[in-house]
């Protein structure tokens, strides 16, 4: 099975080892993975920012950009939700009509490998009492999280803490830019909700989300790994 | 706007701030979560709320004129305001012209919104907050910092120390004798004020009812001493009738204080009777635009004017979270705070600030999503931020370094060299990266991050396909086409917040058993608001509540006065033209029958005019109820057209005893109302 990563800017430039992770999920999978090397960036950035016509400039290349692949898997669920629920106003036209079959073809990584490919457990081993942060662009859904839970349950090793409440991290991307005071002191917070029982490592499976998040950790000296779920499914099979 | 980014940069370093808000948002949350959770259908309860909702909108105009002629015709002035100053004038005019000094008020956003205690105060009157909360940051002089927990912001200890220092209380860290000592305090005001002021969350049209949720009692109060009453309140609180405005009440304080219903439901359509010992004589409805014909016109914010003001999405938001309300700057705080400043006349005048750039309060929001989430009469908040982001003007600096942006990332050559170049600069000048980082209007984080040497792009060039692992060999058959719904899709679980609710089953069993046993559910969720069932008969009860009292005096509902003659003690009749206020007050028990009892959420309705009582169920520590069984009606909207048969000016859904959670959110019973509720089964 073909597919096509779909990197995000913030993977690009500032977290490679979660592209390659990705790439690597997807290979362990039995995909075959290509990386069509012109994309930059899904515009979601400059749509939260409140300049819609820009990225509607960036949706219509990243539509051209894919429009030929079989399956775009990325690992951020706020961008794939960028382009399934948000390019819809943007668009027009031919590439209107390009996206609106596409849209079904893109995929957050987990969503890929359980749905698509049927996975409903991973294997290999990871020794970690870990707990994971359900980003904003996360499934909300009790059945749906289940999934992506059972996804991780088939590692060796990894003790998954219960579900925390729900609370953003604070990054919000321009919210970051902007207020990056009251960013930062919202992912302190955070980080203590999610340290509370003493977890190894913190999963995300949202760049934005897993920088913030990093740095939260990096700032309280707390010693817990910051991962994302694609670096955690990889390094399992190592 | 550099101000409000300032102050919320500063609230953001408060930590004894932030956590008080956290601590307190959390279990109100918490506490939304279990009572959603009682709701047999939660999602068909929203659509319904938002369904009255837009009813009331389309048609706002139409109901406006109907429900000013209904409450004219009772007796009621009604003065249409088309902005704040029009709406203090009206009142400012009325303390004038009647000269009116003392004024009790209750709790009104809308109120705050036009800066009427404030007006008042000019004008020379005494203006007494009656909730806790706006008592309390009356008290210090500042504005409420949440639409519906106005103190949310201090702690215990704040307040015993202000209650000393301001009111020479023995410092205390006590609620309960916080409350005890505000309630004795404020008991003297209601007596002697001569002016009341509420606010009003829904107006039914078609009924003529004025409906003010309160829990404390101050409400009622205000309600019922004072001799001219004024309602205030914002034209969009218009419903079309009684069936619209259970759907509403089924929802707000579920979502609001996490509560099956408020202590009180007062519904109002007209003064008092000549007879009436108590109860307003004059009654003056102030409905003010002050810019929501406006909102009404506008493409983004128009569903604004559904908000029932529960505050659900300001308890969820991580930004309020952080920084609490003040920050803000503005009257309405949080994700709605954010929408309506943008909507009601362009921000001026808010709160008496004139903010300078509204867009920057775009800004305070990750658009995270949960306000939407939570709205109990679906309110896409986050996509109205967004479009709010679009539409404003942005700062020309921002606007450079976004177009910058946008011209680096249109090339995936362009982008990697920036980043190339960046990343250099990173690493060997980062104070001066850091620097370029925040002069480009890109981040203003102190250790913005730095692009990495070889970004993904490069490395994929060497990466190898995985080998070695055949465990992972993708199973034959592919899962069918994705079966998924929009993720945008409103469905989304309405309690998501907070800790886990009892599952759909659970919830549907626990309704069709309680629907099945209306009396059985009514005791249950009665004694659930902590009302009280007494096993004796009415005089039996009566002698148990004022046995040892000296010289105890019952305040009595007229039809019940024969049942009480042989009670050992003096018995007043409610009802009586001539009754005493001073007597009246002394009373420690009061004693009335009732209209119905309700079911799904444990009230009782009880209706107030000539003949019956209006302090009986409010000044004495304990509320006796006299009712049958077969008084029982299973909904909201069965009491409610019980009330609609009957003509009387005034009824009022109690449920439980008089509460507040002002103070850290610590429950304590009895506030201003009743501190028991006693119901007898004839
Ligand atoms: S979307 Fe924005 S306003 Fe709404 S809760 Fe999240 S941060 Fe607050
Ligand atoms: S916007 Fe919705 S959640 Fe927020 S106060 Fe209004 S009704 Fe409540």
């Amino acid at each position: 099975m073909k597919t096509h990563l779909f990197i995000p800017c913030l993977v690009d430039q500032f977290l490679p080892e979660v592209g390659l992770a990705t790439a690597d999920c997807l290979s362990a999978a039995g995909c075959e993975v290509a990386y069509p090397s012109k994309q930059t960036c899904c515009g979601q950035m400059f749509l939260n920012s409140g300049m819609p016509g820009d990225a509607a400039g960036l949706a219509r290349a990243f539509v051209r950009r894919f429009a030929d692949a079989t399956w775009v898997v990325a690992p951020s669920w706020s961008c794939v939700d960028m382009v399934r629920t948000r390019y819809g106003e943007l668009l027009e036209g031919r590439e209107l009509e390009q996206w609106e079959s596409l849209r079904e073809r893109v995929f957050e990584l987990t969503e890929f490998l359980s749905l698509k490919l049927g996975l409903d457990a991973w294997q290999g081993s990871f020794r970690a009492r870990a707990i994971l942060h359900w980003s904003c662009h996360m499934p909300r859904d009790g059945n749906e999280q289940d999934r992506l839970e059972g996804l991780l349950g088939g590692v060796d090793g990894l003790e998954l803490l219960p579900r925390p409440p729900f609370e953003c991290c604070g990054f919000g991307g321009v919210f970051w830019n902007l207020w990056s005071e009251v960013s930062a002191s919202i992912g302190r917070r955070r980080l203590d909700v999610l340290t509370r029982d003493g977890p190894d490592a913190i999963l995300l499976a949202e760049p934005g989300c897993l920088m913030q998040m990093q740095a939260a950790a990096s700032e309280s000296k707390s010693g817990v790994r910051v991962l994302h779920v694609a670096q955690l499914l990889a390094e399992a099979i190592r | 706007m550099k101000g409000l980014r300032k102050r919320a940069a500063k609230a953001s370093r408060d930590q004894v701030l932030s956590r008080a808000v956290v601590k307190a948002c959390d279990h109100t949350l918490r506490k939304r979560s279990e009572a959603l959770a009682k709701l047999d259908e939660p999602q068909a309860a929203r659509t319904a709320a938002s369904k009255a909702r837009s009813r009331g909108l389309d048609r706002m105009d139409d109901l406006l004129t109907t429900l000013q002629a209904r409450l004219e015709k009772k007796g009621v002035r009604v003065f249409r305001a088309a902005d704040r100053e029009h709406a203090i004038d009206y009142v400012v005019g009325l303390v004038r012209d009647q000269g009116l000094s003392t004024v009790v008020k209750a709790k009104s956003m809308t109120g705050e919104e036009a800066g009427l205690s404030r007006a008042l105060e000019d004008a020379g009157c005494r203006v007494v907050e009656t909730d806790l909360g706006e008592y309390i940051v009356q008290l210090r002089d500042e504005p409420p910092s949440h639409i519906i927990a106005p103190a949310i912001h201090l702690s215990r200890r704040q307040v015993g120390e202000l209650f000393a220092e301001r009111l020479g209380m023995t410092p205390t860290e006590d609620p309960a004798s916080m409350c005890d000592f505000a309630r004795k305090r404020l008991r003297r005001d209601f007596l002697s004020a001569d002016l009341g002021i509420v606010g009003v969350n829904l107006a039914v049209a078609g009924t003529g009812d004025l409906i003010t949720v309160t829990n404390e009692g101050n409400g009622r109060l205000c309600q019922t001493m004072p001799r001219v009453l004024v309602a205030f309140t914002g034209i969009e609180k218009v419903v079309e009738d009684a069936e619209d405005a259970a759907a509403v009440l089924r929802v707000l304080s579920k979502n609001g204080t996490g509560q099956v219903a408020t202590s009180y439901v007062s519904l109002l359509r007209g003064p008092a009777g000549p007879t009436e010992p108590f109860g307003p004589k004059e009654i003056h409805l102030v409905l003010m635009d002050n810019g929501r014909s406006r909102l009404r016109d506008d493409p983004i914010l128009r569903d604004m004017l559904k908000c029932i003001r529960c505050g659900a999405c300001i308890n969820c938001c991580p930004v309020y979270r952080s920084i609490g309300g003040h920050a803000y700057g503005t009257t309405y705080v949080g994700p709605m705070g954010i929408t309506l400043t943008n909507g009601l006349a362009g921000g001026e005048g808010l709160g008496g600030e004139r903010l300078r750039d509204l867009g920057e309060l775009t800004y305070a929001c990750t658009l995270c999503g949960e306000c939407g989430r939570v709205c109990p009469v679906g309110i896409d908040l986050p996509d109205m931020i967004l479009k709010l982001r679009a539409r404003a003007p942005k700062p020309p600096g921002r606007n450079l370094g976004m177009k910058a942006g946008r011209v680096i990332l249109g090339g995936s050559r362009r982008f990697s060299a920036t980043g190339r170049i960046a990343g250099t600069l990173g690493r060997i000048a980062p104070h001066l990266y850091a620097k370029l980082a925040r002069m480009s209007g890109w981040t203003r984080s102190a250790a913005p991050p730095v692009p990495s040497d070889t970004p993904f792009r490069r490395q994929f060039r060497k990466w190898k396909p995985f080998v070695g692992h055949d465990a992972l060999v993708r199973p034959a058959g592919i899962p069918a086409a994705l079966e998924k719904g929009n993720p945008r899709d409103e469905t989304a679980d309405i309690s998501s917040v907070g800790p886990a609710v009892l599952s759909r089953t659970d919830a549907t069993t626990a309704f069709a058993e309680k629907a099945a046993q209306p009396f059985d559910a009514f005791i249950s969720n009665f004694r659930d608001v902590r009302g009280e069932v007494a096993s004796g008969t009415l005089t039996e009860t009566l002698d148990n509540l004022i046995q040892g009292l000296d010289h105890p005096t019952v305040l009595a509902s007229e039809e019940l006065l024969t049942q009480l003659a042989d009670l050992d003690c003096r018995v007043l009749n409610a009802a009586d033209p001539e009754l005493p206020l001073d007597r009246a007050s002394q009373a420690v028990v009061g004693v009335t029958g009732c209209l119905a009892l309700v079911a799904e959420t444990g009230s009782i309705l009880l209706e107030h005019g000539p003949g019956s009582e209006r302090a009986a169920s409010l000044l004495p520590d304990t509320h006796v109820i006299a009712a049958r069984a077969d008084q029982v009606v299973a909904t909201m909207e069965q009491a409610l057209a019980i009330r609609n048969r009957r003509d009387s000016p005034a009824a009022t859904l109690i449920t439980g005893p008089s509460r507040t959670a002002d103070i850290e959110k610590t429950l304590i019973i009895g506030m201003h109302g009743p501190r028991r509720l006693v119901l007898v089964l004839l």
